[in-house]
């Protein structure tokens, strides 16, 4: 018998596959390979590949995929500066095992791995977040009106909301 | 038993081993390694993981641990 130390968090957290109801993640909602430039990249050989992609920005990384800043051109940058000197920091990220529904609509966001290393970028869908937003605190308000005072358990919240639910 | 890490729980689900959860029923319901056999730590005895862990095949033992 073997043991997973790191478990179900280091699986998820890299992406990898899972069963279950929760979901889905955003594995699978990575968008195509942002583009990606090195720190040592010269801005105006990153500026032409940024126009030829018809993008305006680009993810800078290591060579092992490690996600180390962002590079948008500005007019007073250096073409002959490497990006390590004009790159903004490293931009927020979120793990992959984040459910698609709790990402703001419309909005992109840089994946990485547990170890930072880049897996894409994914896009939150039409109404997202603001909605589930609404969604949780309604129920949230729900579940304290039906148990008054009580704290009640996982299990009992689980049932009055299950309960709660259409029938399909 | 000893430890492994991702890359050889992906070798040895890929390989006829099997994955066991040992959390608690809600969260192997929402999230499980393709696969797993729940087997709760709580309240765990020797004639129930007899009973449902398959003696023949590579065993993954797993909880949830932190990022």
């Amino acid at each position: 018998m073997a043991d997973y130390v790191d478990g179900k968090a280091d699986w998820m957290a890299h992406g990898l596959p899972v069963e279950g109801e929760a979901g889905p993640f955003l594995t699978s909602a990575l968008a195509e390979a942002p583009l990606t430039a090195a720190p040592g990249d010269r801005v105006e050989a990153v500026v032409a590949r940024l126009r030829r992609a018809g993008v305006t920005a680009a993810l800078v990384t290591s060579p092992e995929g490690l996600v180390l800043g962002r590079y948008e051109p500005a007019d007073d940058d250096d073409p002959g500066a490497a990006l390590l000197e004009v790159m903004a920091g490293v931009p927020a990220t979120v793990r992959p095992s984040l459910e698609i529904g709790d990402l703001e609509a419309g909005r992109s966001v840089t994946v990485t791995a547990a170890d930072g290393r880049l897996l894409g970028v994914a896009t939150g869908p039409p109404g997202g977040s603001t909605d589930v937003a609404q969604e949780v605190h309604d129920l949230a308000e729900a579940v304290a009106e039906h148990f008054g005072d009580r704290t009640p358990s996982e299990d009992e919240v689980e049932d009055f909301l299950r309960q709660r639910q259409p029938p399909s | 038993m000893h430890s492994v890490d991702r890359a050889e729980v992906n070798e040895l689900l890929a390989t006829g081993g099997v994955a066991v959860e040992v959390l608690e029923a809600r969260q192997y319901r929402l999230a499980h390694l393709p696969g797993a056999i729940h087997l709760p730590a709580r309240g765990l005895t020797r004639a129930r993981a007899e009973a449902t862990l398959p003696p023949d095949r590579p065993l993954v033992l797993y909880c949830a641990d932190t990022q």
